[in-house]
């Protein structure tokens, strides 16, 4: 056995302890509801009946004004479908309503991490032109609360993901 | 070479293909293993003609050149799951080794972690091959079994050209944006035909910063031009970024990029030691499998194998991080690598003669 094998040795030891801890870290995590494969459909809309009833009447809610149920709602709806982008979108469009660009932006930026679709011209869920119409109300918020305070390290984040945002509306793999 | 592939890489990406994604072998693969309907994943779904080219251009050019032989035999079950694995590293990186170049030269920093990554898995590889690595030398085998790769990538071009109801084309995603199909085949033939007379590997190019002197002449004697190749790579690629106006430099937020730099690090790291324990990157073991060597031609299946699984089991990385399936299975990928390496060295030998002819 010379020196590569004894290193060789230690490294194999330390990954099969890493992977150990790794699988006893899933297996401990709290079971989040899982989404089976079968559960979408092409348009990349959940197909869970009561989800689809909570998400048209939050919608609904929002025509109508009433913000206070509405955001009551979408928030349940986003603890119970956490790889759900829609009541993320909804939470957005409610930020949007309540004159507060910043946080819509933050919550279009999960929904579209959770489901492309909202970037998809090709799809019923397309939400492009009020995803832009949003960034750009955002980064005049951002711009005017960096004039006041340019170290304000909140709004510094904010304005990179507005960038990052802009990036992934350019379009990006997988 | 680099000209070649830096201008015409990033002119894919213009015309069409996912930004920074103008070649890219674990991608496409993925795509191709979408089309063939191994995974249900509807926005990787695209026979990929660049993959197609790689193949076909080696082929054709070694039949010109005479330098078409059948050889194989030297573990191709080990280099079958070595393919697997290599895709499995791709993948949580989000992108092979060229891809890797591509983002550079666009601006994204957050790659350069993979190229540290890949670099040591690099000179691990080479550790092993140094110290008495090898895999069985390979022997002349009847010339149909080095036709079965580029017949497959003849069946790949007829079915994309005809699109029979079993093949799956993407609609939106990643696997919808292409360049025109001319564009694509035309710029991969040409790639593969020049791949197959330089050699280009991006491993066998970084291998050069760790081979010096009498190393370098004994164990890798191209590798010299190949970081050269490497080199005019990522600065016509640059250029050309900038001309089209696709450098957009940033840490985090690129297209393609994963953001959780450990796993990006590690996965090119597995991507640098298998490539180097199977002679060549993926890029060149399509070439070399176009060109009759029916062991790459094996490692060529396993990727095609890993394509499916990464996608099967949510394995690959994406802009949210890598999952943790990913984690494990990099994981469990440094460990098989280990194992391979471990269990096929010759104690007290240096380097084997089939290693000597050049690290592909």
């Amino acid at each position: 056995m010379d020196k590569l094998d004894k290193i060789s040795f230690v490294v194999l030891v330390v990954l099969l302890v890493w992977i150990a801890a790794l699988v006893v870290r899933q297996i401990e995590a709290p079971q989040l509801e899982r989404q089976k494969p079968g559960g979408r459909i092409e348009s990349g809309i959940y197909s869970n009946p009561e989800f689809d009833k909570k998400t048209d009447t939050a919608r609904k809610l929002l025509a109508a004004g009433n913000l206070e149920l509405a955001e009551q709602l979408v928030k349940a709806l986003s603890a119970d479908f956490p790889y759900e982008g829609t009541p993320r979108v909804l939470l957005a469009d409610l930020y949007i309503r309540k004159q507060n660009p910043v946080a819509a932006m933050l919550e279009h930026k999960r929904g579209i991490e959770l489901n492309p679709d909202f970037l998809d011209k090709k799809t019923a869920l397309f939400q492009g032109k009020v995803i832009k119409r949003n960034l750009d109300d955002a980064l005049i918020a951002i711009e005017e609360a960096l004039q006041r305070n340019p170290a304000d390290s909140v709004m510094l984040e904010n304005k990179k993901t507005y960038n990052y945002l802009k990036r992934r509306i350019a379009g990006s793999c997988n | 070479m680099g000209a070649v592939i830096g201008v015409g890489a990033v002119l894919l990406s213009f015309f069409g293909n996912p930004a920074n994604t103008g070649i890219c072998v674990s991608c496409f693969m993925e795509n191709v293993a979408g089309a063939l309907g191994f995974h249900n994943d509807i926005r990787m779904q695209y026979i990929r003609p660049e993959i197609i080219g790689f193949v076909l251009g080696s082929f054709a050019f070694s039949l010109y050149r005479r330098q078409f032989v059948s050889t194989g035999g030297s573990s191709p079950l080990l280099r079958f799951l070595v393919g697997v694995v290599l895709i499995i590293g791709c993948s949580v990186f989000i992108g092979c080794p060229v891809k890797l170049v591509l983002k550079i030269a666009a601006g994204d920093y957050a790659a350069c972690i993979g190229l540290v990554g890949l670099s040591i898995g690099i000179y691990i590889g080479l550790e092993f091959v140094e110290n008495g690595f090898q895999l069985g030398v390979p022997r002349d085998l009847p010339l149909a079994n080095a036709l079965i790769i580029p017949a497959f990538m003849v069946f790949l071009l007829v079915v994309s050209l005809l699109q029979p109801a079993f093949i799956a084309f993407s609609v939106k995603g990643s696997g919808a944006q292409h360049a025109p199909l001319i564009w694509s085949l035309g710029l991969g033939l040409l790639i593969g035909a020049l791949a197959h007379y330089t050699q280009f590997c991006i491993t066998g190019g970084i291998a050069r910063i760790f081979l010096r002197g009498p190393r370098e002449i004994m164990n890798c004697p191209r590798s010299t031009g190949l970081l050269v190749s490497i080199g005019s790579f990522l600065g016509f690629a640059l250029v050309t970024n900038l001309l089209t106006d696709q450098f957009h430099p940033g840490l985090s937020g690129q297209p393609s990029s994963n953001d959780s730099y450990l796993w990006s690090f590690l996965g090119m790291l597995v991507v640098g030691f298998g490539s180097v324990l199977i002679r060549g990157c993926p890029l060149r073991q399509l070439v070399a499998a176009g060109q009759g060597d029916n062991d790459a031609g094996a490692a060529v299946f396993g990727m095609l194998m890993g394509a499916a699984l990464v996608k099967n089991w949510d394995l690959a990385g994406s802009a949210a991080g890598t999952p943790p399936a990913g984690q494990i299975a990099v994981l469990i990928s440094l460990c098989l690598l280990l194992a391979i390496g471990l269990l096929n060295r010759k104690r007290g030998y240096g380097i084997a003669p089939e290693y000597q002819t050049g690290l592909d």
